[in-house]
């Protein structure tokens, strides 16, 4: 039952009431509902035995992941779905999937160019934000946007590959930041700093 | 031809589209210098690929459970496809290998300019791709 056991620096918790706040109420309805609907989509039946049997399992494998959820593996980690603000994030996928089209359609230009005109570059550089999930989706947008790619995470230095000048420049004037910024915190300020870019083998940065 | 409704020549287009990106992601993967640029190409010109596909997809199957099962196929997708590339990138660079880095004017479409005054380049280009090989 107890997943961590798998894992040797976890430790095992027993469930303990007291903590039961505003916080964890709000993840376990968010995760158990989350579940609930994967489970009715993927079978189809909407009957009382099979929601029924779908109750059981989410409730199965939420007990499960529960000694897991309580680790922390990044000092700067908190809990995502109560950070998260969901308006913020709503407005944030569609901005992304334009990014993600017009870069694609950049990059897929460049490829079949005769010329192929691509000028790959290493950029490194930190970033401000609050918290390791917030990281965690800003490389993870970096990354699916077609001619970035996130090369590694140390603390809050980043070291981003990109294919050419163009793509990278939605990182370098902070608007991509900017809005993973908003999605996790009300203030906005400045993220990007330190800003590094090479073009050349001799000047790479230490990874 | 007459055959078709609109949303399905809608939903055509959409794949259509989606395997040509695909295409494209495929000839970059041979056309690109070095392993971190095939990396985009084999990556992220598909995120897109695979994107449009399932949405054309999901306009053919119309409002049902199906395409439901679609949808968590874009989201699984597009969470699976950044930390792959990323797991790609990352194990290469710890295992030293050298991203080909360049500017446009050393670049002749197909291979780095070995200059004189910077030897480092045409020396590194063997190595990576000797190792992405």
């Amino acid at each position: 039952m107890c997943l961590a056991r798998l894992l040797p620096p976890l430790q095992c918790e027993r469930f303990n009431p007291s903590i039961v706040n505003r916080d964890t109420a709000v993840r376990f309805v968010f995760s158990f509902v989350a579940l609930m609907v994967f489970w009715v989509v993927l079978s189809g039946f909407f009957d009382a035995m099979h929601i029924g049997f779908g109750a059981v399992s989410a409730l199965i494998v939420l007990a499960t992941f529960n000694s897991i959820r309580t680790v922390h593996f990044f000092d700067d980690q908190r809990d995502a779905i109560t950070a998260v603000r969901f308006h913020k994030f709503i407005a944030y996928v569609p901005w992304l999937i334009v990014k993600i089209v017009k870069s694609a359609i950049h990059v897929a230009s460049m490829i079949i160019h005769p010329k192929m005109e691509i000028e790959p570059s290493m950029i490194t550089f930190r970033v401000d934000l609050p918290s390791a999930h917030a990281k965690m989706v800003l490389g993870n947008s970096i990354t699916l946007t077609p001619g970035t790619l996130t090369v590694d995470i140390k603390g809050d230095r980043f070291v981003v590959h990109a294919l050419s000048p163009t793509t990278y420049a939605g990182i370098v004037d902070d608007s991509l930041p900017r809005k993973v910024l908003g999605v996790f915190s009300p203030e906005d300020h400045p993220v990007v700093h330190d800003v590094s870019i090479t073009h050349s083998n001799r000047h790479l940065p230490n990874v | 031809m007459s055959d078709f409704t609109v949303l399905e020549w809608i939903s055509a287009v959409f794949i259509v589209l989606g395997i040509g990106f695909m295409l494209i992601g495929s000839i970059g993967v041979i056309r690109l210098p070095d392993f971190y640029s095939r990396t985009h190409a084999a990556s992220k010109t598909d995120t897109l690929g695979i994107l449009l596909v399932i949405v054309g997809l999901m306009i053919l199957e119309g409002f049902t459970i199906n395409m439901g099962k679609l949808a968590f196929v874009l989201i699984f997708v597009a969470l699976a496809n950044p930390i792959g590339s990323h797991a790609l990138a990352r194990a290469a660079m710890e295992s030293g290998l050298k991203p080909l880095l360049f500017r446009k004017e050393e670049w002749d479409g197909t291979s780095v300019i070995a200059d004189s005054k910077k030897p480092s380049i045409g020396k590194s280009k063997q190595s990576p791709s000797g190792g992405s090989a």
